[in-house]
């Protein structure tokens, strides 16, 4: 077990590494010098900035063959300069952190949301394939993944919000309640619930056929031969197989979720890392995309790795 | 007595079955696996469904001159905002432009980004996963890791930093969306190319003397085909998708005419969103319908070669 | 002449059998016409034997064994008559909960393929202990896997305690299937039915597997139901024989005289088709043609299109034989004319 999980993060390494590539490849190609996203533009007032400019341009090596260059920006990175903002003129660093609760509150939420509805409907599509349900189910699914996740948020606010007026149309507090859970709640409603619509869709659809196969296989019959009873020939024996590989499909997800996720908060006014992109690429604010598109690379690269591991603790014949 | 086919006795008894063999030929053709497809996809009600909706959009698209009741891009601003009415189907926008006009030709922008991307990706997911099925080894593994790395970057937010950096043109989204959607393509190449090299078909090729380069091409690249057109499919409705969102946002196509998506940015203010639904909703359903169709049809493909591919 | 045989014989020294099917018919509906898989098949299994049930492919030997514990996917197949007399009831009428309690207790089930019939994420020890369970909740767990270690040295496994822990994909093919005997001999069923135990395995494992089912039959007088296609498994453990052929039976007799005289065409030309070591053949005679598609079934004997016996008589082509008795009661047929086999068949050679 140990050995596999050395082997996989050896894996992970050389992608890692080329995510770092393209991310400082990007640093070089994006308006504004590399020097002037790394620095705290605040030290560069002041009588003594340019010799101060000067010697950072040595120690950053300008002046140093680009693969030396790579390594200084990653050491950067290491000490945890991920650049400062062009526009607030304050470490990204601490933006993100200021933001990132809202970001993992929504995804985390929708994420929850999506396997809630979709493991039951996949299975009992499954489970009562070529029924009504079963029909319904992947038609669900299959609209689910068509329709463009800012329309859904759109006709969602539209109805929910401004036509029955049940749920507010965006934000994350209403002023004066700020803190409140109740309030934070019926603000998370509605972008939880359209941010979810991106994952069930391809949920359901793997689910019903991951479950499809495994209720097919030989022994599932073997199990009921065994006098087991349904619901344990179910649940232990054909759910537990059809939920292996469900974790592997989770990882591969997390991407559309972060890209959903930057929609919605953008439809919703989401203060989350989402909002922070979008509106720094209105600013032109590079430092803070460049570092939020580092950091959900790294994160998926991450949760591959998670996955990988969780399948192989479920299911023995991985670990080989 | 001799059975050589090439004495005089023999050739006419092997004429004669030359004969026979071409009539069965022609009526094995009837039986191929092309046509067992076309035939089970033709059953799909919901797939043919979809192929038909794709083809009435590709003819509003083309014909979109034609059709279109006024010239798209003509703002009048006595006509600023009105909802629907007998001249104007669909109303007008906030510059006074004709939505259904407008609708009709942002076809032309979706359809085209969306299909150009497709196909890009997957003319370089095929190659790559050709190549990296086939040969296996350290083409594999680096093809394998660089998929990974493409894939690690959400879509949406890489392109619209490279849209970012480069600037908004047609070209530049539609080669960026293909560059962030061709491992897609790719895995599925690569995977069926992998299970392919096992099987003995290929095995007597090599004993026969073909060249690795002969076997990618002329008995690989027809078997990957099939599931390759089923994630043309997929990969045509994210492009779709993709650049919807990035007009929406306002990072997308610049032209005039603009698409689908475009035309729902006014709905970011909830005024908007509020008062005048025909503004957003027309396009929305639009884009809805053509990725639904698309997807449609590729569940139809699949089920298609899926089947034949069991006998 | 033959005796129609309409009620249940009596074994030997007169018992009542174990098992007793009647009439039993199923068909598979996949849009069309259905299938007639399993067409009117009565027979009936005594305590402490092994029957041998042998058919080729499509004959419906599987699907009509499956029958017995209800075990066909209920949505293609339906079984459209007949009953399943066990213990004095009929399985086929039994609701679903008390069917539970038969299947892995009082009759359990071995099938084809060792490795796709456990679940490849849990243990064999796991699985064994699971069908104790099922049939008995307060069991523990140290008592289930003692009982389970025991099976799996009764089987010939080797060292049963490290196995218990082990995952079926570290097992090898042969000594799968011996963990899938332990696994059906846990709960000391009365009945076991073996469907293909062997067809999966290397020749020498097969007999190996062979000689634990005779031994464990000897010590627990377990009455097996022996599925397969290969007449030497048949001539090497069964004691009774059924031929199945098209959907129905069409002949049963204990296991010399099968091989001794066969009375069936069918039957004859099987066994002559079989190669031999002790003669040297021109060319290996086969059955000419093709078994019938049962949708719908043929109207009069199933085999007479391929059979030299019939030459295509009316009636052989108009009326379905019965099964009916021919030398003594054990031995019985379903063919209008066996009474004119006079040329003893092939395989009645010296070496009986």
């Amino acid at each position: 077990m140990v050995a596999f999980v050395l082997r996989r993060l050896a894996i992970a390494v050389p992608v890692i590494l080329g995510i770092l590539l393209i991310a400082f490849c990007f640093v070089h190609l994006l308006p504004g010098s590399p020097i002037q996203m790394l620095i705290n533009p605040n030290d560069l007032s002041g009588p003594d900035s340019a010799k101060y400019l000067a010697s950072l341009r040595a120690e950053l090596g300008l002046n140093k063959p680009l693969p030396i260059q790579w390594l200084d920006w990653m050491g950067q990175l290491l000490k945890g300069n991920l650049g400062y903002s062009y526009q607030q003129q304050v470490p990204v660093t601490s933006l993100i952190g200021q933001r990132i609760g809202a970001t993992v509150l929504l995804s985390v939420t929708a994420l929850l949301l999506a396997l809630a509805i979709a493991i039951p409907l996949g299975v009992v599509a499954a489970l009562k394939q070529r029924s009504g349900f079963d029909y319904a189910s992947v038609g669900l699914s299959m609209f689910a993944i068509s329709i463009p996740i800012f329309f859904l948020g759109l006709m969602a606010i539209y109805v929910f919000s401004l036509r029955l007026g049940w749920l507010p149309p965006g934000g994350i507090s209403t002023l004066g309640v700020a803190g409140s859970f109740s309030d934070t709640v019926r603000h998370l409603a509605l972008p939880a619930c359209v941010l979810s619509a991106v994952l069930v869709g391809p949920y359901v659809r793997y689910v019903r056929q991951s479950m499809l196969e495994v209720l097919g296989m030989d022994y599932i019959r073997t199990a009921i031969a065994k006098g087991a009873p349904r619901m344990r020939v179910v649940f232990r024996h054909a759910l537990r197989n059809a939920l292996i590989p469900l974790t592997t499909v989770l990882a591969i997800q997390i991407p559309a979720l972060l890209a959903g996720t930057l929609v919605i908060e953008t439809v919703f006014a989401w203060p989350g890392l989402g909002l922070l992109v979008y509106d720094a690429i209105s600013n032109r604010d590079y430092p803070i995309i460049l570092a939020v598109v580092m950091l959900s690379a790294a994160l998926v690269v991450l949760f591959n790795l998670i996955a990988d591991v969780v399948a192989a603790v479920l299911d023995p014949r991985i670990r080989l | 007595m001799s059975t050589s086919p090439l004495l005089p006795e023999n050739i006419a008894a092997t004429d004669a079955a030359a004969t026979v063999s071409a009539a069965e030929s022609r009526s094995a053709w009837q039986e191929s696996p092309f046509r067992i497809s076309m035939a089970r996809f033709l059953r799909h009600r919901l797939a043919v469904a979809g192929l038909l909706i794709l083809v009435a959009l590709a003819v509003i698209a083309i014909f979109a001159p034609l059709i279109s009741p006024y010239n798209p891009n003509a703002t009048n601003l006595f006509l600023y905002q009105h909802p629907p009415s007998a001249a104007h189907l669909l109303g007008t926008d906030q510059e006074g432009r004709d939505v259904l006009s407008r609708l009709i030709y942002g076809a032309r922008v979706s359809l085209t980004v969306g299909i150009a991307a497709a196909v890009s990706a997957g003319i370089v997911g095929l190659v790559l996963g050709l190549l990296a099925g086939f040969l296996g080894g350290w083409v594999d593994s680096i093809v394998m890791r660089l998929t990974e790395m493409v894939l690690s970057f959400p879509a949406l937010v890489v392109i619209i930093l490279i849209v970012a950096i480069i600037g908004p043109s047609l070209t530049t989204i539609i080669i960026v969306i293909a560059l962030t959607q061709w491992p897609t393509g790719c895995r599925i190449v690569r995977q069926s190319t992998r299970s392919l090299k096992e099987m003995d078909f290929i095995l007597t090729a090599r004993a026969i003397g073909c060249s690795d380069f002969r076997i990618m091409l002329r008995h690989t690249l027809p078997s990957v085909l099939p599931p390759l057109t089923v994630a043309l499919t997929v990969l045509s409705a994210e492009a779709i998708l993709l650049e919807a969102a990035l007009s929406f946002l306002g990072l997308g196509v610049n032209v005039p005419e603009s698409s689908w998506g475009g035309m729902m940015q006014a709905a970011q203010s909830l005024t908007t969103l509020s008062s005048q639904p025909w503004l957003w909703l027309p396009p929305g359903i639009a884009i809805a319908v053509a990725v639904l169709a698309i997807n449609f049809v590729g569940d139809g493909l699949r089920d298609a070669i899926d089947t034949r591919q069991q006998t | 002449m033959g005796i129609p045989t309409s009620s249940p014989a009596s074994s030997a020294d007169g018992s009542l059998p174990l098992l007793s099917v009647q009439n039993l018919s199923v068909e598979f509906r996949t849009g069309g016409e259905p299938v007639q898989a399993v067409r009117d098949v009565s027979f009936d299994l005594y305590a402490g034997e092994i029957l041998g049930l042998v058919g080729e492919s499509g004959s419906g030997k599987s699907v009509s064994m499956n029958s017995l514990l209800r075990l066909n996917p209920s949505p293609p197949a339906n079984i459209t008559g007949g009953s399943v007399q066990f213990m004095g009831t009929d399985l086929l009428s039994l609701p679903e909960r008390q069917l539970r309690r038969v299947r892995g207790r009082n009759i359990a089930m071995i099938f084809q393929d060792p490795t796709t019939s456990f679940n490849p994420v849990q243990t064999i020890g796991s699985q064994i202990f699971e069908a104790m369970r099922v049939h008995d909740r307060g069991i523990s767990r140290r008592t289930a896997r003692l009982r389970a270690i025991e099976l799996l040295d009764l089987v010939g496994v080797p060292s049963p305690k490290v196995r218990y822990a082990q995952y079926p994909h570290e097992f090898s093919g042969g000594m799968r299937q011996r963990a899938m005997i332990a696994m059906a001999l846990a709960n000391r069923p009365k009945l076991l039915i073996a469907d293909e135990p062997t067809t999966a395995l290397d020749v020498t494992v097969q007999a190996q597997i062979l000689e634990t089912l005779q031994e464990i039959q000897r010590e627990t007088n377990l009455s097996i139901i022996l599925i397969t296609h290969d007449m030497g498994i048949i001539a090497e453990i069964a004691d009774r024989v059924l031929v199945m052929y098209a959907g129905k039976i069409v002949e049963t007799a204990e296991v010399e005289p099968i091989f001794g005289s066969p009375l069936h065409p069918y039957t004859r030309g099987l066994l002559s088709s079989l190669p031999r070591l002790d003669a040297s053949v021109g060319d290996l005679p086969s059955i000419p043609g093709q078994p019938p598609s049962l949708n719908p079934p043929p109207a009069g004997c199933a085999f007479h299109p391929r059979c030299e016996l019939s030459q295509h008589r009316e009636r052989c082509r108009a009326e379905i034989p019965g099964l009916v008795h021919a030398n003594g009661s054990q031995h019985d047929v379903a063919c209008h004319f066996f009474t004119e086999l006079r040329v003893p068949a092939p395989a009645a050679s010296e070496e009986r």
